[in-house]
Formats: C-alpha cells, structure tokens, sequence
C-alpha cells in the first residue's frame, strides 16, 4: 500500500484514522464494468489470471482461447473463459441540504447553519486543533463527508476511480471519477466549506447522477432521506436495473432518533421549509421514536426488497465506527 | 377613595401596582422568544405526532399565562384594599354613583358631656367622615336628623359634600328621642328619589333605651329599597351616672284653690351605685320648695312636695336638679290646673229638702256648706230636664234615684262616658230593669253597666250584710286607709241587688259579706262607669249616718274625674296640638315658650271647632297658647324620659342587630363599623385577606399545572 500523502489532511479526511482500515479493502459486490485492468471482477470475459468457466468451442472463437490439455485428453475443443478483471468505478453523492446542517450546537443555539459549516473557518479550540469536530457540532453532513472522504480515500488507495457530487437543489460541484490523489483532493476540497442549505432535491441529483455514471458502477449515496421515499427509491431502482450497485448511508443525528434530551418545550423549525413547531419533547418523545422507528423500518425493507445496501449511521456513533462495521460486513457478505 | 358602584377602593393609587401585570406577560413573551428554538432537520415526524399536542400546549401556556397575570391582578387589587358594599349594589348601581343617607342621631341623649365636650360632636364627626369618605363628583348624600320627626338638613340629595359637612357641623344635639323607624322610613323615601346604589350610614349613641327594641333587620327590609347596604356607626361611651326627672303629678289632678295639694316628681336613678340629689321645686317662677333625696341603685323614687294655690288656673311648676353629665334631663315641667270647684251633675227626680232621700245626703256630702265654699259645685237636675251643656259643664255625673231613663237620656249619658266622662250609678233606684235597658241599648256592645242586675235583695232581720272585702289598691278606692276601711266594714246593709254577672271588662271594688259586689267600675269608650248595688239613703243602709260614706264619695268622684287622668305627654319634636271648641275668632291664636317668643303655629278649622298645631317645637319648657292678652291654655314639653338612661347597647347586642333573624333577607346587608373608621364606612366588607387567598391559591394551581406538565 502506498504511503498516505500529507496534504491529504482535510477538514473531514483524516488518513491517520483509516490507518486502522487499510487492509480492508471497498470492494463491489457484483461485477462491474471498467476502463482498465483492475482488481474487480469484470462481467466481461476475457483474458485474465482469474479462470472462471469451460465452455464448447464455437466457431470464431479464438483459436488461443482453446484448453488444448482438454482438448487432448478427451478429444473435445473447448474454451477457457476467465473472469475480467477491471478496475472500479464509484460516484458518490452527499446531501447538502439544510437537514444535513443539523448538530445538537446548531440546534439548540440557533446558530446558522453556515457558521456550523464554517467551523473550521471561524473558529479555533481544543478541537480544531486536534482535527477533530466536536460531537455536539458534528452536523450530519460533517458525517455524511466524512464517510465520504474515507471511502473515497479508500477507493484511490486501491487505485479504483471515485467520483463526487453534492446533492444540493439538484447535483452540484459534481467531479467525474478519478482514480489519483490529487483527484482525491480535489474532491475534499469541493467538500470543505460546503454549507448545507436548501433543499437536496435528491431525485433530480440521482437523475444527474444516472446518466454521468457508468452502466456498471458503485452509486453510493448519504443523505438523511428526508424526501419522498418512493420517489427515491425509484430513482435507485434504475441504477439497480442498469446493473448499478447501490450503497446508501441513511445518515441521521441522534437527536434525530431520539429528540433532544434535557429539552422541555421547544420550538422546532424545519430547516427546509421553515415550518415551526411547538411542542412539548417529554409529551411526544416515545410517539415521536416510535414513527421514527417506523420510518426507517419503511427504508430498510424497500431497499432489502430492492437488493439496495442500506446502512444506518448516526452522528453518535462516528464515522469510524460506522465504516468499520459497514466495511466489515461487507467483507463478510462478499 | 375611589368607589367603583358596588366596589370601593381605599387605596386607589395601590393600582398603580397594576403595572406588575407586565411581568407575566413580558416573562411569557420573553419565555416564547427564549424558549428553545430548535432548526429542526425535519418536522413532518414531530408534526405527526404532535397535532394536538401543540394545540394542548398553546392553551396551557394561555391558561398558565392567565392565571400568573390573575394572581398579579388579585395581589394588586388587594393593595388597594378593596371593599365590597354589597353584590346587590352592583346590580342596582350603575353609573350614578352611591346615593348615601347619613342618619345623625342627635336625640337628647347625645348632650351628655364627656370630659367637658358633649357626645354629640362625636356624632357629628364621625358623620362628617363619612361624607368626607364619600366620592366627590359621583356620590350624593342627605343628612337625616334623627330626632322625633327625622328631618333633612337638604331638601334633597346634593354632590356637595364639602356644604352638607358644614351644615352637619352647625347642628346640635336636640332634646328630642330619636325615631329610628321614621328616619329610616324617610331614609327610604329619600333614596326612592334617585339612582344609583344606595347606603344608609346610621351614626347613634345606641343608647340602650331606644335599641333595645328595635329589630333592625326588620325595620330595614320594610323601609328602605331592596338592595340598600346599611352601616351602623356606634359612637358609644362607657355610661356615666345620669339623674333624671322622669315624670311629674299632682294630688288631686286638679287642685282647689286654697287647699292643700301635693305636687311629685319621679327622680330616675339609672346607675349602679346610690345618688343623692337635690330637687328643686319652682312654682310660678317661685322656688317652692327643695328636698335632698337618696336614690337606690337603677330605681325611680318619687319625690313629693305640698303646695297650695291661692289662684284657680294654669300654674307653671319646674321641677329641677343639681347639675350631672347630662343637662337636658334635670329639668321637669308641669302645668297644674288649679280649679275652685270641680263640677259635680246630679240626676235625680227627689226631692232634695226630703231628709231621708238620697239626694238630701248626696248633695250634703259633696257640698255641705254651700255659696261656692264646697269643692264641689252640684247642680241637680231632674231626669227629664237634662241638656248636652249640664252634661260637657260636670267633670263626673251622679245618677241617682229617676223615675225613668227614657232614651234621650240613655243616649246622652252613653255618649258621655263614651267621651271620657265619668260616670255613677246608684243602686238606689227600684226600676234598675228597665234603666239598664234603656242605657245597654245604646252601647257599642250592648253592655254599658258594669253588672247584670238579678233581683233586689232584702236583707233578713236576723242577719247582718256588711261590705267584707275590696280592692283597696284601686285608685278609686285610695281614700281608704286601714281604718277608713274597718269602719266601712261595720256598717249595715239592708237593701241590695243581687248580680247576675260582671259585665266583661267590669271589676268589683267592693263586696258584701255574703260576696255579692257592692260596687263595680267598668271602663267604656274614654270614660269610666262606676255603679253600686246599694243606695245612698238610709232605706238602703245606716251608711248615710256614718262618715264613711263621705270619703267613699269624694274618692269615687275625684277617681270618674276625666281627662286630666293621664294627660298628653309632649315631648320635644313631637307635634302639639290644641283643640278648641269654636271661639272668637277676631283675634288670631299664638303660641308662646316661657320667654315670651311665638312659635310657628297652623291654625286649622275642624267642623267641632279650631285645632292650632305647632310642629316646630323643638326644646323643653311651658307654651302657652294665646289670644291676644289671654292665655288660653298652657301645656308643657318635655324631654322623654328614656333619654334618662345613658347606658349604651353592648358590643353582643349591637352585633346582632345585623344578624339576620329571618330567612329570605333581601336587604343589602347591615354592617357595624368603629366610629375612628367613619371615613371607611363605605367600606361594607373588606375583602382583600380573600384576594390574597385567591392569588395564592392561583399561584398554587400554577406551580401544580407546571408540575404536572413538565412530568
């Protein structure tokens, strides 16, 4: 593996942490198709170490193609056929809508999205210092980018291409795959200083995405899939139809999952449409877990159903973690 | 202080405080801007599951927010010390403000000083506080003297306080009794005249005397309009010893000129503790006489004085006492009629130079020697010739032995006793039958004798019929002492009439051994009947020859002497009234005190003569009623004596006189105020220990309703 460039060290990529991750390798499921040789396996058949299958010999066929030991031991002219190794070919789309700009800082300070965005920026601290955001202003987007950068990180490392778009009304700073670092970063540099706003207009994003993508990739998506879920999920369907594997990071805060604690009554603004709310946290917490529990059973069986890998992090846990344990059963499931 | 119709504030500018209300409100406000405001990623979750509930929240944070800024209200209203006059008041009163009538007690009972200054500035104080306490500019009020006729100081409601304060601080204490009932009668008549919420403020010594009787609640729902709050103001005094003439007499009621007479006075001892007094007596403007008397604790000792007047006519007698705590009532006047004969009407049809006739001894013993030297002046007339003017001139008629009563008689003498005269009858005559027919058919009740006469008796020779018994306290009977009356019990009777029965109402006096009655008085219309079953000849008994049969005369005739009996007793305030028989007329009719100075007088014609009428009689002493040079007659005013008796109700007794003693009450309500709290006596009730109670109490539910929620 080659050494980790320092200048890779960005707002949400942290190659120190992913030390722990090297050896794991992002790998699709199924097989894809690429430009050049790579370490995947290709749906193309052709000429490679990894042997996949016999099959009759059939005129036209490569006369180089033909197992002449089969052939000499029973008389019958077959051919080899080995699985294409390619390379892979991710695109990634991160929801920059104002939801993603939720932490618990931004929350119960009013503060601005964007000065949650900017905080890096603006300001300086214990945490900044250390690289680190701090877990209360941790945004779901901060998790979304860092999932973001860590696997985009990953896919260079392993030499396969990564692309980048935002989903901000619509598909924004979108970057066609690149397999360098210097692509890598150019990626997180459209990253930092992003400030979630609007609204992610997910559907046209996925619908941009389609027809930039190649047929046979890896879409992986984070977003806190506040919008319409069939709509989405139709929008997904069509890149499974294409033979496109879809990975989606339904990203949520802890505050999301559970409602503030600590919080006796409030006022909730959306932080989309701007609608407020009243309300009495203690009186709705457990009706409010209970839809939210229903919410994202919905996501997890229509993307089951839909061979979609549908993968539920929250700003609790961290991106580490949460990567870890995708990556792990990932390999698992390989 | 600031009256809000049924509401009054006695510390307006506390409402000031009602600024604090801003602090709930600024607090909820403040509350909703800093209330957490949370930029949410997403609410359609929380809107799903909160519809209701932030309807549920909007309202509790109101229901919180209204019961802070009600506890705030409460707690400065009750600064203000609100008082509730009564819910009635609010109903009736509008925007016209309060309707006061402030009843002054100034009865003569208020003159008594109290450390050199009389009780009546007191009075007239706390009065003035209540006016002051009133609001200038809405309030109206009326002062009401409350003597025997009460009277306004105004004609009628004014908004000039500040002018019936001073009018009220000019007054002073009458000699009159108070008349609670008519003041507040007038009270009620007054407020019916205006609108508004009406308050009769009543301020009173609340002398015992006059209280003790009153049932206020009563008085109150029967006079005055519904809805009227009642306060009491007792300007009460612990009691001081009062000596007081408390009423005066004359034995006989008419002295004859040149005799001896005896005149009395009663001397009331109200306290505790024994008195010596000295009494006066003044007699024409002559002392006649002055006696030092002991008097008992709470007793009433009558005083006698001898006195004899050389001249018939009205003479003017004064009674007085040395100086005590309260002067109105140390002075007592009289006016003895003095006559030179009394005169007597005989009816008989005897002969009277017959000796042993009753007549003979009847007119020997009224009037033994004749020539206007006798006390009594008889004149005999015949039953047949009897006229109206015999009967009006004789202050007592005697009817004797008459053949007959025909009717005209019968009416005559009827209407006579009916009218105050006196009457006796003697049980001489033998036709008693048909003669007590004849005058029954003429009474009201068909009974005008004191007895049902049943057969004439004649006693046997071998027994012996004496008067055994009598009613020696009766009045008629008082000449009798214990051997006046063992000497009538010695004489012989041979003839009587037996009773059938005592007319109802009838009193036998005097009764035989065998318990016949032998004398019997009834009293009829203004008069009084007297009648003997026995005659006044010496064919009915040996009584004739015995000196016992003088003083039974002159008593029973001295006792039918009418009128003067129990004369009018005027008293200051009271109307007088002097009826006369038509008279010259050319010279116009006046009434005089003893100065000399005339009285406002209303001469009226009635159909049976002329009736003068002094209304403004306001103080003790002698009037005279004149016409021209001549004095008419005289009568004399003085202070009642209930006003003797200083002694205040207690606190329990005042008390109850606001407690409702029957059900269905639709009177505002009567309170009792202290007289230093005059000024608040608009007050009615305070209630500000309730509001407080009530914002607490609101608090309480606020903090528990903010527990419960916040759970």
């Amino acid at each position: 593996m080659p050494s980790i460039p320092n200048q890779l060290n960005h707002q949400y990529l942290q190659p120190q942490d992913l030390k722990a991750l090297r050896h794991l390798v992002f790998s699709p499921r199924h097989a894809i198709e690429g430009q050049y040789a790579g370490r995947h396996s290709s749906p193309q058949r052709g000429h490679a170490v990894e042997f996949n299958d016999y099959r009759q010999y059939q005129p036209g066929d490569e006369i180089g193609d033909i197992d002449w030991k089969i052939y000499g031991r029973s008389d019958k002219l077959v051919v080899k056929l080995f699985q294409h190794q390619t390379d892979m070919t991710v695109n990634l789309l991160v929801d920059a809508s104002a939801s993603m700009g939720y932490s618990s800082e931004s929350a119960t300070q009013g503060k601005a999205l964007k000065e949650i965005g900017s905080y890096f920026k603006s300001g300086g601290g214990e945490a900044q210092k250390n690289g680190r955001i701090p877990e209360k202003a941790l945004s779901k987007f901060d998790l979304a980018c860092q999932l973001a950068a860590s696997i985009s990180f990953l896919i260079t490392q392993q030499q396969d291409r990564v692309g980048l778009g935002l989903a901000a009304e619509g598909l924004k700073d979108y970057h066609p795959p690149g397999s360098s670092f210097r692509h890598l970063h150019r990626l997180m540099m459209s990253l930092d200083g992003v400030v979630p706003k609007g609204e992610a207009r997910l559907i046209d994003s996925l619908e941009h995405m389609f027809r930039a993508s190649p047929r046979r990739s890896v879409l992986i998506v984070f977003s806190d899939l506040l919008e319409d879920r069939d709509e989405i999920i139709k929008s997904l369907t069509k890149f499974i139809h294409r033979g496109t594997e879809v990975i989606l990071f339904h990203v949520l805060h802890a505050d999301e999952l559970h409602l503030p604690e600590q919080l006796d009554t409030a006022v909730f603004t959306d932080s989309e449409s701007g609608e407020r709310i009243a309300v009495n946290v203690n009186d709705i917490r457990k009706q409010y877990e209970l839809r939210m529990s229903e919410f994202l059973r919905g996501w997890s069986h229509e993307t089951r159903i839909r061979n979609i890998d549908y993968n539920l992090v929250n700003t609790q846990t961290g991106y580490r973690k949460a990567l870890e344990k995708y990556l792990f059963t990932r390999a698992s499931r390989s | 202080m600031m009256t809000l119709s049924a509401i009054s504030l006695t510390t307006p500018l506390m409402l000031g405080g009602i600024v604090f209300v801003g602090a709930p409100i600024i607090a909820h406000l403040l509350n909703r801007k800093t209330r957490q405001q949370i930029t949410f990623p997403s609410i359609a979750l929380l809107q799903a599951v909160s519809s209701n509930q932030s309807k549920l929240f909007k309202v509790r944070r109101w229901l919180l927010l209204l019961l802070r800024v009600l506890a705030v209200c409460l707690i400065v209203f009750a600064f203000a010390r609100p008082i509730m006059h009564d819910s009635a008041l609010a109903a009736s009163g509008g925007g016209d403000g309060l309707a006061t009538v402030v009843i002054v007690d100034h009865s003569a009972s208020t003159q008594r000083m109290i450390q050199g200054v009389p009780l009546y500035q007191r009075v007239k104080a706390a009065g003035v506080r209540v006016l002051r306490g009133l609001n200038s500019g809405t309030d109206k009020a009326i002062v009401l003297m409350a003597g025997a006729k009460p009277k306004p100081l105004h004609e009628s409601f004014s908004g000039n306080l500040s002018e019936l304060a001073r009018l009220l601080g000019d007054t002073k204490a009458s000699y009159e009794r108070n008349n609670i009932e008519a003041a507040l009668t007038e009270a009620g008549e007054q407020l019916k005249q205006v609108k508004g919420a009406y308050r009769v403020v009543i301020i009173s010594d609340m002398q015992a005397s006059q209280w003790k009787n009153i049932n206020l609640k009563q008085l109150v729902r029967r006079t005055l309009p519904q809805g009227t709050q009642v306060n009491l103001i007792p300007v009460t005094e612990a009691p001081e010893v009062n000596i007081g003439l408390a009423g005066a007499g004359s034995k006989p009621v008419n002295p004859i000129v040149n005799r001896l007479s005896y005149l009395s006075v009663k001397v009331e001892n109200p306290a505790a503790t024994r008195q010596r007094v000295s009494v006066d007596l003044i007699i024409d403007g002559k002392k006649a006489g002055s006696q030092t008397v002991t008097l008992l604790p709470k007793s009433t000792h009558e005083v006698q004085f001898e006195a004899q007047f050389d001249t018939p006519g009205e003479h003017e007698v004064i009674y007085s006492l040395s100086d005590d705590n309260q002067l109105a009532d140390n002075t007592y006047y009289q006016v003895v009629s003095v006559v030179d004969q009394v005169p007597i009407l005989i009816i008989s049809d005897e002969d009277e130079r017959s000796p042993a006739s009753e007549l003979y001894y009847l007119k020997r013993i009224l009037a033994p020697l004749g020539e206007g030297l006798d006390d009594f002046a008889v004149e005999v007339v015949k039953s047949n010739g009897v006229s109206g003017e015999d009967l009006n001139k004789a202050e007592c008629v005697i009817l004797g032995q008459v053949s007959e009563v025909d009717t005209d008689l019968a009416a005559q003498l009827v209407g006579y006793v009916n009218n105050g005269g006196g009457l006796l009858i003697s049980g001489g005559n033998s036709n008693w039958q048909k003669l007590s027919e004849q005058l029954n058919r003429f009474a009201e009740d068909r009974t005008f004798l004191p007895f049902q006469l049943g057969a004439g008796q004649i006693v046997p020779d071998d027994q012996v019929l004496t008067i055994a018994r009598g009613d020696w306290r009766a009045p008629l009977m008082s000449a009798f002492d214990e051997r006046a009356q063992l000497g009538l019990g010695q004489i012989p009777f041979y003839r009587y009439w037996s009773v059938r029965s005592l007319t109802p109402g009838a009193r036998g006096l005097l009764f035989f051994s065998n318990q016949t009655p032998a004398l019997g008085i009834r009293a009829y219309g203004k008069g009084t009947v007297a009648m003997t079953t026995f005659g006044f000849s010496t064919g009915s008994s040996e009584l004739p020859r015995f000196g016992a049969i003088v003083a039974l005369l002159h008593s029973l005739v001295e006792g039918l002497r009418p009128a003067d009996v129990a004369p009018v007793l005027y008293e200051p305030g009271k109307t007088l009234i002097f009826s006369l028989a038509q008279r010259n007329r050319k010279e116009a009719y006046f009434l005089t005190d003893q100065t000399g100075q005339r009285q406002l007088t209303q001469t009226l014609v009635e159909p049976d003569g002329l009736k003068i009428v002094a209304d403004e009689i306001r103080l003790p002493g002698i009037y005279v009623l004149k016409q021209g040079d001549k004095n008419i007659k005289k009568v004399e005013v003085n202070v009642h004596p209930s006003e003797i008796d200083l002694t205040p109700l207690e606190a329990a007794p005042i008390a109850r006189l606001t407690q409702n003693t029957e059900d269905g009450n639709d009177t505002g309500g009567i309170t009792v105020t202290a007289e230093s709290e005059a000024d608040h006596s608009m007050k009615g009730e305070e209630f500000w220990e309730w509001l407080i109670f009530l914002a607490l109490a609101l608090l309480g539910l606020e903090m528990f309703l903010v527990g419960v929620w916040r759970r």
